[in-house]
């Protein structure tokens, strides 16, 4: 009769024909579907698109880089040097310098480039920055000179307005200049005066002051790069160029570039950035979207496989095989993602177009015409409809399992749960926990994030095959709760189809969200652990860093702007500038005690008869001894280990040009370990000490004891900063939070909110639409409106709390073992002498909290308001 | 009135139903044997709950006894694979039930070429074969319409011409006119003797005696069991003798 082959493309036939009817009989359903596979691919398809257009690497606009020649020299890395490049040298460029050897650091000359191309047509092209007098004071332009009227310079800058310049004194700007107003002429700080004769804009930048001339209008040095013209540029000519130091954007080179084997080998690693580990977390963020996107849009096909029951039973009375019923819900996977992947990337294109602009504001190389990667939308377009037959899987089959005869008798034919998979949920948990463990115990010597990223895509996997144990629990314990939550859980636990894939979503972005934030929060911890104090809280410092500092000026003006700050003078060796003084502290046996501090006082060694109450790192003990020392004309210094001696020899070298004389004398002191791995000075002379050591005493600082305001620090900053830009004003406000973490939080949080209100509103709305049956019966035996509305918000309370419960859990394994890796102890020198606990561990509970008590309780919230409160009375189950 | 042909097309042999097992365990039908002849049309009918409806659904292959032995065509369907026997309901067995037949994502002709398309017939014979269903039961101008825009009695046509369509030679009928007036109901039996005349076997289950008029013979069940079968004596006289 018929093959078995034409069987299967009869029933595809079939399937999908039914399928998309199905779409349309059901818009709502359909549109959500729809939307939870199209967002993610748009989402995808944007970034990839606006990347694709801000890479302007390859061929693509190359007259922006060769102007109008055939390619562009650049020899900036010095002759003598050996080059390798990728095609595209801005893909990539290793430089083995040899200047070992006599071999000349000079610039290459275009007589060399010459040698190698042939005499051709060239034009130099130089870059550089250079100061002008701006009303305020000085700015900084960054200036391109050459002949940009020679043909081969075509495209490299754009003129707006004006003319060409003509002679070397004049200029073109660009609205950025402009806008910094040097009106008629651009004044240098040399006095020189060039013309403006117009504006322009450089080809490749958006950002920054630039002004254009001609060759030799700026003092830019030899010129070092070269645009020439003539016969295209060979790979052969390029190596050969590479050879003597110059990298080459060669047009022919781009668009016909050499094969991958012909690469030298220096560059190679440019090719295999997508290999090891990269590669591996790229597949295991794509797996985890992937289950997201699965989870979500699972519950409508559940639902749409259980309204279908009636037309799969009859296919199984027609004659149809379990494959075949398979194959109809599955089709609804294919049709549905295949609309999707096409709405998601269309969508895409569409909106990254409409948001290019915006984002060309936030970079400063000017984006390529609008550029689609074909491959990579085909890849994004994949996975959409991957997900989306992925989601309809576990219907299908479920769908193929279903009771036929009970269906056509007009019950539901749910399949009996299976008894295998929440076993196989333990084993993967416990598998997932070790791995977890395995990859925490790797600490931070590296290759423990992987294991932990496998072992959270395994736990959540666990948990999906665990779900509906944890939902039949649920249920049996409702018994006692007031009827809507009984209703509700009872009826989760009935229908575990579309129940377990809305319990699975939010559990999996509660459990992400837990996962991130604990590694966050405990990265946080640590920073705040590892943060050490300048000065004491709320206090400031100035410090003037200029050659000849003025401390009494800037003490003058802070008075003026903030007239009731107390101001304190530190005073310290001089040590900056040609006449220079060195100390240094050796302990009673000559050792060095101290490997190194930080000046931020103004001085490596303070002066003063009492420990400025600027240096902190000493508590009140500490510092009566110090002072005591110091009172008897000793010394205070900071030491890496505990000393016990009583003296310490103290050299003093007094630099005078090339001069150096030292004296060296013993005091009795006083030795401080640091808290911090650096104090704020070497330790502190008393004035005696100083004196008898012939050093040369300063002001190193003001103090500012506090505590400021954030209004007077602002106005000292502001007055310090008046009188000279190298001073410094410092406010120690201890340990602050930076804007990326806190960006990232607030991302993090916002997207799992989306998210997890997404998945449960959804499963929701469906769960309902699919209970209807059951509800029209309360209803019909005198259910208030009021009570639909609870059962609804019942119902979404349940799969809320549930998963996030569920997810709060599992994501805790994962979030607590990347503790290890991302917060333990660093081994900077290499040498065994990692310090600090092993791993610091911060629960964030507060979003916890709201994740796993307060998100379902607004989902249940809303579905409460929004969930119609009539309801038709049909029954129809098709 | 009736020829009674030579082939047995199903045969039912000592067939046993149990649902559940232990104490809630519900004996369905309990050592039911019957025979349907190539010609013939046989009806079933028994109070609620006697097993009429497990009945079909064995015959048919939906079901399996839990033991005895169900013959299609001389082919035993309680040794055959799952797939085997989706296949004999494809090519032998046609299904009408009381109500929501049709697929609703399906037009009248499509629901017709259902069983034909999931054998893999190519869809263009697949729809010949259909229309000429549909005409023989009288609405091929039906042919492209949802069931969502047909009448109850037009859908039932539609489901008897699925359940004949390819030649298919058993066709079992669960009360097919319940849902229908009296007018139309009686319109369904016409078709279903028809098709019985042209050479199939019919089973129909029913409660009213006036449908099992149509019937060539009469089962009775009560609790699984048949209870008294007319044989080949007149229909008439057994429903006067027992249920009058
Ligand atoms: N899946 C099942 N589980 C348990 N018992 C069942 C199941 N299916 C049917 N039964 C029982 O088997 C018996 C026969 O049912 P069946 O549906 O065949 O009756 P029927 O004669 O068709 O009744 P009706 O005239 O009401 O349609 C009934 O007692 C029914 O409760
Ligand atoms: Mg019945």
């Amino acid at each position: 009769m018929s093959g078995r082959l034409s069987g299967r493309r009869g029933g595809w036939s079939l399937a999908l024909r039914l399928a998309r009817r199905d779409a349309m009989r059901s818009r709502g359903r359909s549109l959500l579907t729809l939307l939870m596979i199209a967002l993610p691919v748009a989402a995808v398809s944007i970034a990839d698109t606006v990347y694709a257009t801000a890479d302007i690497s390859g061929v693509e606009v190359v007259e922006r880089r060769v102007g109008g020649g055939q390619a562009f020299v650049d020899a900036g890395y010095g002759a003598g040097s050996t080059v390798f490049q990728m095609p595209d040298p801005d893909d990539g460029v290793a430089v083995e310098s040899r200047t070992r050897g006599g071999a000349s650091r000079d610039a290459m000359t275009l007589e060399a480039v010459e040698e190698v191309l042939g005499p051709r047509p060239a034009i130099t092209y130089a870059q550089g920055s250079v100061a002008y007098e701006t009303e305020l004071g000085v700015g900084d332009v960054e200036v391109l000179e050459a002949d940009l009227t020679d043909p081969l310079a075509a495209g490299l800058v754009d003129l707006t307005d004006g003319r060409w310049p003509t002679s070397t004194d004049e200029v073109l700007v660009n609205a950025d200049l402009l806008e910094r107003g040097p009106g008629e002429a651009l004044s240098l700080r040399d006095g020189t005066e060039l013309r403006v004769v117009g504006t322009a804009e450089s080809g490749s930048y958006t950002n920054y002051a630039r002004a254009f001339a001609l060759p030799g209008t700026f003092d830019l040095g030899e010129p070092s790069r070269w645009v020439v013209g003539g016969e295209p540029v060979t790979w052969d000519e390029v190596l050969a160029l590479n050879r003597l130091g110059a990298t080459v954007v060669s047009r022919a080179v781009l668009a016909d570039p050499p094969p991958d084997s012909e690469l030298p080998l220096e560059v190679q690693w440019g090719q295999s950035l997508l290999s090891g580990p990269a590669l591996t977390i790229l597949v295991l963020i794509v797996v985890m979207v992937l289950i997201e996107v699965v989870l979500l849009a699972g519950p409508a096909f559940a639902v749409g496989a259980r309204r279908q029951a009636r037309t799969l039973a009859l296919v199984a009375a027609a004659g149809g095989t379990p494959a075949q019923a398979r194959r109809v819900v599955l089709a609804s996977g294919v049709v549905l993602g295949l609309v999707a992947a096409l709405l998601g990337v269309v969508l895409g294109l569409v909106l990254a177009w409409a948001v290019m602009p915006g984002v060309q504001r936030f970079s400063g190389q000017r984006f390529g015409p609008y550029d689609v990667v074909p491959t990579h939308l085909a890849a994004v377009a994949a996975f959409g409809l991957v997900s989306a037959v992925l989601a309809a899987a576990v219907p299908a089959w479920l769908a193929s399992r279903q009771d036929v005869v009970a269906v056509l008798a007009g019950r539901r034919g749910d399949p009996k749960p299976s008894r295998r998979s929440p076993l196989l949920g333990l084993v993967l948990m416990g598998a997932g926990i070790a791995g977890a463990t395995y990859g925490g115990a790797q600490g931070t010597s590296g290759g423990g994030e992987i294991p932990i990223a496998v072992s959270a895509i395994v736990c959540v996997l666990a948990m999906i095959l665990l779900a509906p144990v944890v939902v039949g629990v649920v249920a049996r314990l409702a018994r006692r709760l007031p009827l809507p939550l009984r209703f509700a859980a009872r009826d989760a636990a009935r229908h575990r189809t579309r129940t377990v894939p809305a319990v699975a979503a939010v559990a999996a972005t509660v459990a992400g969200v837990v996962a991130l934030g604990i590694a966050v929060s405990s990265d946080e911890a640590q920073n705040r652990e590892g943060y050490t104090a300048t000065l004491p809280d709320d206090a400031a410092a100035i410090v003037d860093y200029r050659r000849r500092p003025d401390l009494d000026a800037m003490a003058r003006r802070v008075a003026e702007v903030a007239p009731d700050v107390t101001v304190e003078r530190v005073l310290g060796i001089r040590d900056s500038g040609r006449r220079r003084n060195e100390v240094r502290v050796t302990g009673p046996d000559g050792g060095r005690i101290l490997t190194g501090w930080n000046s931020t006082l103004g001085s490596s060694m303070l002066v003063g008869d009492a420990v400025p109450a600027a240096m902190i790192g000493l508590d009140d003990d500490q510092r009566a001894a110090a002072d005591a020392v110091l009172a008897r004309g000793g010394v205070v210094a900071f030491s890496d280990r505990a000393l016990e001696a009583e003296e310490a020899r103290v050299r003093l070298i007094r630099h005078d040009g090339r001069e150096r004389r030292s004296t060296r004398v013993e005091f009795p002191a006083y030795f401080v370990t640091p808290e911090a791995d650096f104090p704020p000075a070497q330790g502190v002379l008393s004035p005696a000490a100083a004196e008898e050591l012939g050093a040369e005493v300063v002001g190193a600082a003001l103090y500012l004891p506090g505590p400021l305001s954030t209004a007077e620090a602002t106005d000292i900053d502001e007055a310090v900063s008046g009188i000279a830009r190298s001073a410094s004003f410092y406010v120690e406000r201890g340990y602050q939070t930076d804007d990326e973490t806190m960006i990232a939080q607030l991302v993090l949080g916002g997207l799992g909110a989306v998210l997890m209100l997404g998945g449960t509103l959804t499963a929701t709305f469906l769960a309902l639409s699919d209970a209807r049956p059951d509800l029209a019966t309360l209803s019909a035996v005198g259910a208030t409106p009021r009570t639909r509305r609870s059962v609804a918000a019942a119902y979404a309370l349940v799969v809320g709390f549930v998963g996030a419960v569920l997810g709060a859990l599992v994501g805790a394994v994962p979030g607590i073992a990347i503790t290890y890796p991302l917060t333990g102890p660093y081994d900077y020198y290499g040498a065994g002498r990692a310090v600090g606990p092993s791993h610091y561990l911060d629960v964030p509970w507060l979003l916890v909290l709201g994740v796993v008590v307060g998100l379902p309780l607004l989902t249940a919230a809303l579905v409460g308001v929004t969930a119609r409160s009539r309801l038709p009375l049909t029954a129809r189950l098709d | 009135m009736s020829t009674k042909a030579t082939a047995p097309v199903l045969r039912l042999t000592d067939v046993h139903r149990v649902h559940g097992d232990g104490e809630a365990a519900v004996h369905a039908l309990r050592g039911v044997s019957f025979t349907a002849y190539a010609g013939e049309l046989v009806a079933v009918m028994g109070p609620s709950g006697s097993g009429k409806s497990t009945l079909l659904t064995i015959a048919g292959g939906l079901d399996q006894p839990t033991s005895g032995s169900v013959e299609v065509e001389g082919t035993d369907l309680v040794g055959l694979s799952h797939a085997e026997r989706a296949r004999t309901r494809r090519t032998s067995v046609g299904y009408v039930f009381q109500g929501f037949n049709l697929v609703p994502a399906l037009t009248a002709a499509e629901n017709v070429a259902l069983p034909r398309e999931l054998d893999g017939v190519r869809s263009g014979e697949a729809r010949r074969d259909a229309l000429a269903a549909l005409e023989e039961v009288g609405i091929a101008d039906l042919a492209d319409r949802f069931p969502d825009d047909m009448s109850g009695g037009q859908q039932q046509r539609v489901a008897i011409a699925r359940a004949i369509v390819g030649e298919r030679r058993l066709v079992l009928a669960d009360e097919p006119t319940g849902a229908l007036d009296t007018e139309t109901g009686e319109e369904i039996l016409r078709l279903l003797r028809a098709r019985c005349d042209a050479g199939a076997a019919g089973v129909l289950v029913t409660h009213e005696a006036r449908h099992a008029a149509w019937a060539d013979r009469v089962v009775f069940l009560r609790d699984g069991v048949v209870v008294d079968e007319s044989g080949s004596a007149p229909v008439d006289d057994l429903l006067e003798a027992g249920h009058a």
